[in-house]
């Protein structure tokens, strides 16, 4: 059933008007001022109807356009927290990139299967390299490496003598408290009376 | 007419609500021109000056708007508002250093409920010409809401005083949802074609 604007307006009042009626209805009263003051007349008659003291009526759209005026310097609003119905946003029937379309399914396949194979390509050209490097750097004999070993374990510290004397004497001083010499077996204990 | 009557409930709000947090201006507008005339009033119980009342009802929505994506649908709207509103008029007081013309004792227990309020009690913000602008709106609804077929002037008043929703008109009325939808229009293209002419002649503008 078709219905006329004023009864979307009507409807709309009321909250009961959803999806495309209620999309079409905003953009009609956007485009149209005098759908406008028909929901402002609504708004009125019920209003009077429920308290005489809220008829006075003749300011409001003044009302209205003076703080349109400075809404409009108003910064955008930032994302509501608040679930924002998607259905509600304009152009909200556009399909995503994500969604189940045959043309982007077949581009993430594509993409996959070029991904796998430069990556296997990339592996199979250095397991290459490592072979060849190998074969044209051969591993040095035994011998060398034990001459090296018995180097390092003839190796001769220089120490100086005054050097010692002093850490000694650290050492010596070192570790001890101003109050009291630490035990060397006891860190930390406590004495607890017992509670009965 | 009822003027303790409840008002319906402010499911109705919840979609421009979202549109008007998606960034849609237009959807707050509506939300604004539906409350403006309450917060008004409101505003006008704790102030003296009449060009204060709408400066602050101004600022009001702007605090509002500027809080909105904080407004998470657990309370009415409405009440959100009323509470932005009754702050913002607080701290205009507090900053111009005038007294409201109300006790803080009857501010409390005002907040409770709108309703409260009595139509004989004396509204600062009142002009003559505005009470008498008032005045002749107010007749031209109920003399319209008189002459309405019985259908209608039920389906209208169930949903408008009694706050029913449209499910809960067919039920009581005992006929289909888009019969309750069609009688409520009806009834407002009646009322609202006596009030129009009204109101065009008030404002100067064409309605």
């Amino acid at each position: 059933m078709m219905h006329t604007e004023d009864d979307r307006i009507s409807a709309l009042a009321d909250g009961c008007l959803r999806g495309d009626d209620f999309a079409r209805t905003l953009q009609d009263m956007s485009a149209q001022p005098q759908l406008v003051q028909t929901w402002h007349v609504y708004q009125l008659i019920g209003d009077v109807m429920r308290s005489e003291g809220l008829s006075a009526a003749h300011r409001d759209l003044d009302f209205l356009q003076r703080f349109e005026a400075r809404l409009a310097l108003e910064p955008a609003l930032p994302l509501a927290q608040t679930y924002v119905s998607t259905s509600l946003i304009a152009g909200s029937d556009r399909q995503g990139a994500n969604a189940p379309v045959l043309r982007w399914k077949w581009l993430s396949g594509i993409a996959l299967s070029a991904l796998v194979s430069v990556v296997g390509v990339s592996l199979w050209n250095q397991n290459q390299q490592q072979a060849q490097w190998a074969a044209a750097n051969p591993a040095p004999p035994a011998g060398v490496l034990a001459a090296a070993s018995e180097l390092a374990d003839t190796q001769i510290m220089i120490r100086d003598p005054e050097l010692d004397a002093l850490m000694a004497a650290h050492q010596q001083l070192g570790g001890y408290s101003a109050l009291q010499r630490p035990a060397g077996f006891l860190r930390n204990a406590t004495f607890e009376r017992s509670s009965k | 007419m009822n003027p303790q009557a409840v008002a319906p409930a402010q499911d109705s709000d919840s979609l421009l609500v979202e549109r008007a947090q998606a960034g849609d201006q237009k959807a707050y507008g509506l939300l604004v021109l539906k409350y403006q005339r309450r917060i008004q009033r409101l505003i006008g119980r704790m102030v003296r000056d009449v060009d204060l009342v709408e400066d602050i009802a101004q600022e009001t929505f702007i605090r509002a708007y500027r809080a909105l994506h904080q407004f998470r649908g657990d309370a009415q709207f409405y009440t959100w508002l009323y509470r932005i509103a009754v702050n913002t008029a607080k701290k205009a007081l507090l900053e111009l250093k005038r007294d409201p013309t109300v006790s803080e004792s009857y501010l409390a227990r005002d907040e409770e409920d709108e309703t409260s309020w009595q139509k004989n009690e004396p509204t600062t913000h009142e002009t003559p010409e505005t009470v008498l602008a008032a005045k002749e709106i107010a007749a031209v609804v109920n003399a319209a809401m008189d002459e309405l077929p019985p259908e209608l002037k039920q389906a209208v008043s169930l949903r408008e005083i009694e706050g029913l929703s449209y499910d809960d008109i067919a039920l009581v009325m005992d006929c289909p949802i888009g019969t309750v939808r069609s009688r409520i229009f009806r009834a407002r293209e009646a009322i609202s074609a006596k009030v129009k002419p009204l109101l065009e002649k008030q404002t100067g503008k064409r309605w």
